[in-house]
């Protein structure tokens, strides 16, 4: 298993995800994008919609703010405060984990001096890969060790699939993996999607350094499952010199 | 397959089982690859589009663009260098400059945009290409030097119209007009000798 970082890492999206035992107030969640409107000056409201149908009568009414979504301008980071918790996140390209980690840490630390300390009640990692291979015609194996199987009446050759589990780790900590096929991005490639959240709900310590270091543990196990997952021939991918133009 | 409704069930009693538990929500995540995976299909819409908020003033149209076109050049960036995606990203703020554009300036076609990208990365390494927008909104890469000019326009899904000027020594110029598919473009580039005009030797 490789130690070091990928050359070309097929991540598009690395989450980290921190949950509390009690909602935020309206009133923070925009203190928040006060706090972060220079850094993140997109903002996009959530609001709460309730549908009733009264005969042939459909309502529609709104309710207030649930989540403000605020983003770079290059929309490559993204910070979503919402009434449950706060999601920080980086898509591609990513540039490692350092650099979402700190970022993450830096808006944590913002937010609890806006709401003060709130007890968490969940964490969680999540990173989506598209695995691009240059190829049409491929079989799902060779590439993933996660996937679908159809019996032998039906005919293996397929052009769309979607498969995922969450599994129980133990100890409150679960993952949750996902796979299946993209888009055609490429033209002469075929795509596979992987997508592995692992988040834990219990044992969360009560110091924001201890929280760090689990926050640390769960990345250490989503990337144990994400090389479970994937063969050589992937690894290869990601690592082929001059590739990238 | 085996279901299990009794959570309580031992380590050992699980493996291979499906135990029903409440659902567990997944983290929240925004790229295009997740919303697959959420949904269980493919979106309808482009990412870009999806992230775009409606445009109310020309800036914002501008603004809107600009990000569109980087959204999925970012999505792809693991096949390009740092290097050329920034010359990539510096050419789009060219052309899609808020502070100086003016009523003749065009939006970039998304289609079109989508076709250049797919075409530097599955075709060779395009030599560095001035890069313009025709009146369709469809994005151009030129390449002009002393005696030739190649301009390649990328129409939707992956289509391009070539048009190729050269002077032969002691000839008449030669004007060559030409279309072409994303899989042909190597090939099409070859047949009217203007390869070496756009692209690298490859590697």
């Amino acid at each position: 298993m490789p130690s070091n970082a990928y050359a070309r890492p097929p991540i598009t999206e690395a989450v980290i995800d921190i949950q509390f035992e009690n909602q935020i107030s309206l009133a923070d969640l925009q203190k928040v994008q006060n706090q972060f409107q220079r850094d993140y000056p997109v903002a996009e409201t959530r609001n709460q919609l309730q549908v009733s149908q009264d005969h042939s009568t459909v309502t529609v009414q709104a309710f207030e703010t649930d989540a403000i979504k605020l983003s770079t301008n290059d929309n490559s980071d993204i910070i979503l405060v919402y009434r449950e918790g706060l999601t920080n996140s980086r898509l591609a390209p990513y540039q490692g984990w350092d650099m979402l980690r700190t970022r993450a840490h830096e808006v944590y630390t913002q937010c609890k001096r806006i709401w003060g300390y709130r007890p968490i009640k969940r964490i969680g990692v999540r990173f989506i890969n598209r695995i691009d291979i240059p190829s049409f015609n491929i079989k799902i194996n060779d590439w993933v060790l996660f996937g679908v199987s159809l019996p032998n009446t039906i005919s293996s050759s397929f052009t769309r699939y979607v498969a995922g589990v969450t599994t129980d780790l133990g100890q409150g900590t679960f993952a949750s993996i996902h796979t299946g096929t993209a888009d055609q991005v490429l033209a002469e490639y075929a795509s596979i999607l992987l997508d592995i959240d692992v988040f834990t709900t219990e044992g969360i310590p009560p110091r924001d350094d201890a929280a760090w270091e689990k926050i640390d543990s769960l990345r250490s196990i989503k990337n144990h499952l994400f090389e479970q997952c994937i063969t050589d021939r992937t690894r290869a991918l990601f690592d082929k010199p001059g590739a990238a133009l | 397959m085996i279901a299990t409704f009794d959570s309580s069930v031992s380590e050992g009693e699980r493996q291979g089982h499906l135990v029903m538990n409440r659902p567990l929500a997944r983290s929240p995540s925004f790229s295009l690859e997740a919303q697959i995976l959420n949904e269980g299909r493919i979106p309808r819409i482009s990412p870009g589009r999806v992230m775009s908020p409606k445009a109310e003033t020309v800036r914002q149209a501008i603004f809107n663009n600009r990000s569109q076109l980087k959204i999925y050049t970012a999505s792809v960036a693991m096949h390009l260098s740092r290097k050329r995606r920034d010359d990539i990203f510096k050419q789009i703020d060219e052309l899609l400059d808020i502070d100086n554009w003016s009523d003749e300036d065009v939006f970039i076609s998304f289609d079109s945009y989508r076709t250049l990208i797919r075409a530097i990365i599955s075709v060779g390494l395009f030599k560095r290409a001035a890069l313009t927008v025709a009146t369709s909104g469809n994005i151009q890469a030129n390449w002009f030097l002393s005696d030739r000019r190649l301009t390649i326009e990328c129409l939707s899904q992956d289509n391009f119209v070539l048009l190729a000027y050269y002077r032969p020594i002691g000839e008449a110029p030669r004007v060559i007009n030409r279309q072409s598919a994303l899989e042909d473009l190597r090939s099409t580039l070859d047949e009217i000798k203007a390869t070496s005009w756009c692209m690298y030797e490859a590697v």
